[in-house]
This record gives structure tokens, C-alpha cells and sequence, in this order.
């Protein structure tokens, strides 16, 4: 089932302006999180537009709704490429955390007037729920879990132990536990679904 | 050597043959005229309705301002200001796509396109074809525990193809997603099921 959803999503998306969705490959979904430093330069380059946009997402809902610190999330997706054109002109600093790029590059960047009078989410996560998780590209939901999971490493006590597996494991158990699940489950943040796959701490 | 009006033949050219055939056998209807090729897909012909729609959404789809979660606008969505600016631009009527002097919601929407004298409802089967014949179509989901959602149906440029998939309405889907895709993907499928709105006025 899961695997028609994301063959449907390759072939009928039409993005705006980013390409297909590419699909993660057998030995990086077998990756583990890592901390939000470790995404760097190289990462960045491999990386399609909706892995970069999930896992900023993914950072700054941790940020914002657990961990409380400043959010990473500073460049607006039009100016994604910002980013990518600061890593080609210093070659020298791939091994530079693409957040701490996204601060560098975000004070050039020249922010838009925001639009007034949208759907705006103040429920703590946001519209980052378990429809919004499930019915997103395989490298956004991929792309989330890396930058949110990589968040709580950074910053939470225990962050690192309660979440071994491999990120692949975490995106099948969402993805499934709101296949399987009422409308409670898709209204859920993808956050909170989440820490029902954690490895709890023995007392 | 026969003499066929006044013409002379070969005795082994058997041509003369043909033509006393002819003339013997009931007159045969002219050929019919080569079928003229096929247009442009009205989709990419400008000035079609068709056109008009597609420019419409590709152009929405495309607003920076309609992608969701800015840094700037964290949390915000805009399925209810690019369905609006949408049918603006396919001059479709305004007065229940606005809740006072804003954009509706999505949920408010949802209320008030069922009253409406200026849309009537179409079935999500029928929303596919009255789309493609570049009439617009709102589909909406309201939410009673959230926001709700709204999208405008996608035109088929090879029409019958999303019906074969089983994949009707496909949708212009601007929201938390940004794309073209199938309904089923765009509506959350444990809220009631959309609805679809299309101008009493073509």
C-alpha cells in the first residue's frame, strides 16, 4: 500500500518548482539520525528540494515545541538555492552545518511581506500532523525525521538512546500507525505519533 | 487492334478492361477527404477556457506566497487565498468565496457554497469533466475539529486518464502540499468527504 502511495506521488506531482520528489534509497533509509551538526555541505548536496524543506520543518518543530530553543529555520524554500550557491563558493567549508549556513545565508536574503489571512495552525506543531505526514513525499517525511530527530539528539537529555533505529523504521511505524488509526491519528502531530516509537528509559 | 472510342490499345494492355468496368459498374461515391490532424490540446491553445484555468493554477502553484510554513509565516497555509485568487483570475463569482471583507476559510467556505444562488454542487464524478471543459471547481473539505481545506480540480490534459486510474477529481492542491494530485491524496480521508462547487454562470 504504502509503496502504490509513493509510486502515485512520483508520477502526479506536478511541483511548482522543485523537481519530483526522488525516492531514498535502500542504504540511506537504513541511516540513523544523527545530530542537526552533522548535516552539512555534503548532505546538502544530495539532498532533493523536499528532504531539505522536511528536514528544516523538521528542525524547527522540534525547536519551536520541545526542545525551546532559537529555530534553525531561517531561509525561506524560494532561496534554498542561497544555500547551495554559499557551499560552491567555499569549497572549503562543506563540513559546515547547513543550519549554521542557513543563518549565514538568511541575512541576505531579502524576506517577503508576509500574507495575512491564510489557515494559520496555533496548535502546538502546526498542520505537521499525521495526514500531513502521511500524504507528503517519501523525502519530505524522510527529510522531517532527520531534522527533527536530529533536534532532539542536539538538544534533549536522552534524545540519542531514545531513538536507535534506523530512520526508515520510524517513517513505516507513522506512516502505518495512521494508515491503521481513525481521524484522532491523522489530526495527531506527526511529533506526538512519533514518541510512541521511542525507546523508553529505564527507571 | 480494338478500337475503344476512338482510341487504340495494345491487344495485351488490359487497361481497356478497367475502363468498360468502370463504366459498367454503378458510380462509385468520391473518396472521402483526409482527416484534418488533430489541435492543440485545448489546454495549451491561449485564449480557451481551458488555457485560462491551467495559467491560473500553474501561477498559483508557483506564488511564493502560497508555500506553506515560511520562516516569515510559520504555521500559516493558503488554501483558501489560492483558491481565491484562482477563480478571480477565471472570473468566476466572488460574493461566497469572501467572509466579510477577507478571503474565506476553508471551513467557512464550506458553509457557505452550499447556500449559495451563484454555485451549485457537482458530483465528484462530474467534477473531472466540467473541469475539463475549463469550467472551474472548487472542492471542499471542512474540518469540524480544524481547519478545513479547499482546492481547485485540475484539468486533464489527456482527458479519461485519472477516470482509467480511478483517480477523479485530480486537484490543483495548494496547502500544506504543494502540487497536482489525485483528491484522494489531497483530502484527509477520515474527515467527511469533499465537496465539489462549480458557477451557476459558465
Amino acid at each position: 500500500m504504502k509503496s502504490c502511495w509513493v509510486l502515485l506521488v512520483g508520477l502526479l506531482c506536478i511541483p511548482a518548482w522543485c523537481g519530483n520528489p526522488q525516492i531514498i534509497s535502500d542504504a540511506r533509509s537504513r541511516e540513523t539520525a544523527k545530530n542537526l551538526t552533522a548535516y552539512n555541505g555534503k548532505w546538502w548536496a544530495r539532498a532533493d528540494h523536499y528532504e531539505r524543506l522536511g528536514f528544516f520543518w523538521g528542525a524547527d518543530d522540534c525547536e519551536r515545541w520541545d526542545a525551546h530553543v532559537p529555530t534553525s529555520y531561517k531561509v525561506p524554500e524560494d532561496a534554498f538555492d542561497e544555500i547551495t550557491k554559499y557551499y560552491n563558493a567555499h569549497p572549503a567549508e562543506q563540513g559546515l552545518p547547513v543550519v549554521e549556513v542557513g543563518k549565514r545565508v538568511a541575512a541576505h536574503v531579502r524576506p517577503s511581506k508576509p500574507l495575512e489571512g491564510g489557515e494559520v495552525w496555533n496548535n502546538p506543531h502546526g498542520f505537521l500532523n499525521g495526514f500531513w505526514f502521511k500524504s507528503g513525499a517519501e523525502s519530505k517525511r524522510f527529510g522531517f525525521l532527520e531534522g527533527y530527530i536530529g533536534c532532539l539528539r542536539t538538544y534533549i537529555k536522552g534524545g540519542a538512546e531514545a531513538y536507535p533505529k534506523p530512520i526508515h523504521y520510524y517513517d513505516d511505524k507513522i506512516w502505518d500507525y495512521v494508515d491503521t488509526h481513525g481521524v484522532e491519528a491523522s489530526q495527531e502531530p506527526a511529533a506526538d505519533i512519533l514518541r510512541r516509537f521511542r525507546v523508553k528509559p529505564r527507571n | 487492334m480494338p478500337v475503344i472510342e476512338g482510341k487504340y490499345y495494345d491487344t495485351d494492355d488490359t487497361s481497356w478492361w478497367d475502363d468498360l468496368i468502370d463504366k459498367l459498374s454503378p458510380k462509385q461515391p468520391p473518396p472521402p477527404p483526409a482527416p484534418t490532424p488533430p489541435g492543440p490540446p485545448a489546454a495549451v491553445t491561449p485564449g480557451t477556457p481551458q488555457y485560462k484555468l491551467i495559467q491560473a493554477q500553474d501561477s498559483a502553484r508557483s506564488n511564493p506566497a502560497f508555500q506553506p510554513n515560511q520562516p516569515n509565516n510559520p504555521d500559516a497555509t493558503f488554501c483558501n487565498f489560492a483558491t481565491c485568487d484562482i477563480s478571480k483570475a477565471v472570473g468566476a463569482p466572488m460574493r461566497d468565496l469572501y467572509h466579510g471583507n477577507r478571503y474565506a476559510l476553508a471551513n467557512e467556505a464550506a458553509g457557505q457554497l452550499p447556500k449559495s444562488t451563484e454555485w451549485h454542487e457537482v458530483l465528484p464524478k462530474d467534477a473531472q469533466n466540467v473541469a475539463n471543459q475549463g469550467t472551474l471547481v472548487i472542492g471542499v473539505q471542512p474540518n469540524p475539529n480544524g481547519h478545513g481545506h479547499m482546492v481547485t480540480v485540475r484539468l486533464e490534459t489527456m482527458p479519461g486518464l485519472a477516470a482509467s486510474l480511478g483517480q477523479v477529481p485530480i486537484v490543483n492542491n495548494i496547502g500544506h502540499d504543494v502540487n497536482v494530485a489525485p483528491a484522494s491524496q489531497a483530502f484527509d480521508r477520515k474527515l467527511a468527504p469533499p465537496r465539489y462547487y462549480t458557477p451557476n454562470k459558465r
